[in-house]
C-alpha cells in the first residue's frame, strides 16, 4: 500500500504541532542537563535549569505520527500543493514574532 | 569530547550549506544554456541532492542536539549574565527553525521523488528555499554564538 501521502501529513502535523508544543509550553518530559536526567514534572532550583526542546519535540512527533497512522494516505496526497510551502513558511514568520521580545 | 562533536556539528553544517544552497538555486533557475558561473552553479540535477541533504540535515540536528546541554550550562548561563539578550533569542530561533526543518523534510522528501512531478514544482522550490534560509540562519548563529563564548573557554 502506498503511504506516500502520509509524509505531507506527518511534516505539516509534526511541524504544526512543534509551534503549539513551545507557544504553549506542552514538552512530555524536560531534561535537566546539571543533573543528567528526564523528568515528567518541573523539579526543584537545585536540578538545574530545565531543558524543554527535547520534549516539545516528542509532543510534536507524537501527534505527527498518530496522525499520519490515523489520517489516510489519499487525504494526505490530495492536500494543496501550496500547503508545502505555507504552511513551513507561517511558522518560521511566527516563530520571529514570538521571539521578538528577544530583541526589545 | 564536546569540542569534537561541536566541530563536527559545523562541518556537517557546512556540506549542508553547500548542496541545500546548489539545490534551492537550481530549483528556481529557468532551463538554459549554462555560461557563467552561476549558471553552472544552478545547473545541477537538483534532485540527485535529497537524499544527501536529508542526512546532512538530520545528522545536523541529531549533533546539534547532543551539544545542546553543554551550551544550556555553559553559554547560554554565560549567555544570561552578560545580559546579551539578543545572543540568548537568535539561538531560540534556531532551535525552532531546526525542529521545524526537521519536521518538514517527509515533506520535502514527498516532492522531490523521481520522477519530478509538475504539479509540485512550486512546493519543491519554495520549501527547498526555506529549508536553505534554515540551514544559513542556523549555521551563522552557531557560528555567532561559538564566536562569543565557545567551548572549552
Amino acid at each position: 500500500m502506498n503511504r506516500q501521502g502520509s509524509l505531507l501529513v506527518l511534516s505539516f502535523v509534526g511541524a504544526i504541532a512543534y509551534v503549539l508544543a513551545y507557544n504553549f509550553n506542552w514538552p512530555v518530559f524536560g531534561y535537566y542537563p546539571l543533573i543528567g536526567e528526564f523528568h515528567l514534572h518541573a523539579q526543584p532550583k537545585s536540578s538545574g535549569p530545565a531543558m524543554l526542546y527535547y520534549g516539545w519535540i516528542t509532543t510534536a512527533a507524537i501527534a505527527a505520527v498518530v496522525l499520519a497512522v490515523i489520517v489516510p494516505s489519499r487525504i494526505g496526497a490530495k492536500l494543496p500543493a501550496s500547503l508545502g510551502w505555507i504552511v513551513p513558511l507561517v511558522l518560521i514568520l511566527f516563530t520571529f514574532v514570538y521571539d521578538r521580545h528577544w530583541f526589545l | 569530547m564536546i569540542t569534537a562533536l561541536l566541530i563536527l556539528h559545523a562541518l556537517v553544517a557546512v556540506a549542508l550549506i553547500g548542496a541545500i544552497t546548489h539545490q534551492a538555486i537550481g530549483a528556481f533557475r529557468q532551463p538554459a544554456p549554462a555560461s557563467s558561473f552561476m549558471g553552472r552553479f544552478a545547473a545541477v540535477p537538483g534532485a540527485g541532492y535529497t537524499q544527501a541533504i536529508i542526512l546532512l540535515f538530520l545528522a545536523s540536528f541529531i549533533l546539534g542536539d547532543l551539544v545542546y546541554p553543554q551550551y544550556r550550562l555553559d553559554v547560554r548561563t554565560a549567555l544570561e549574565d552578560l545580559n546579551l539578550r539578543a545572543a540568548n533569542g537568535i539561538f531560540e530561533i534556531k532551535e525552532h527553525f531546526a525542529a521545524i526543518g526537521v519536521f518538514m523534510l517527509p515533506a520535502y522528501w514527498f516532492y522531490w521523488r523521481r520522477p519530478l512531478a509538475p504539479e509540485y514544482a512550486n512546493p519543491r522550490k519554495y520549501l527547498t528555499a526555506i529549508l536553505c534560509f534554515i540551514a544559513w540562519w542556523n549555521f551563522f548563529v552557531g557560528h555567532i554564538l561559538n564566536n562569543i563564548k565557545g567551548f572549552g573557554q
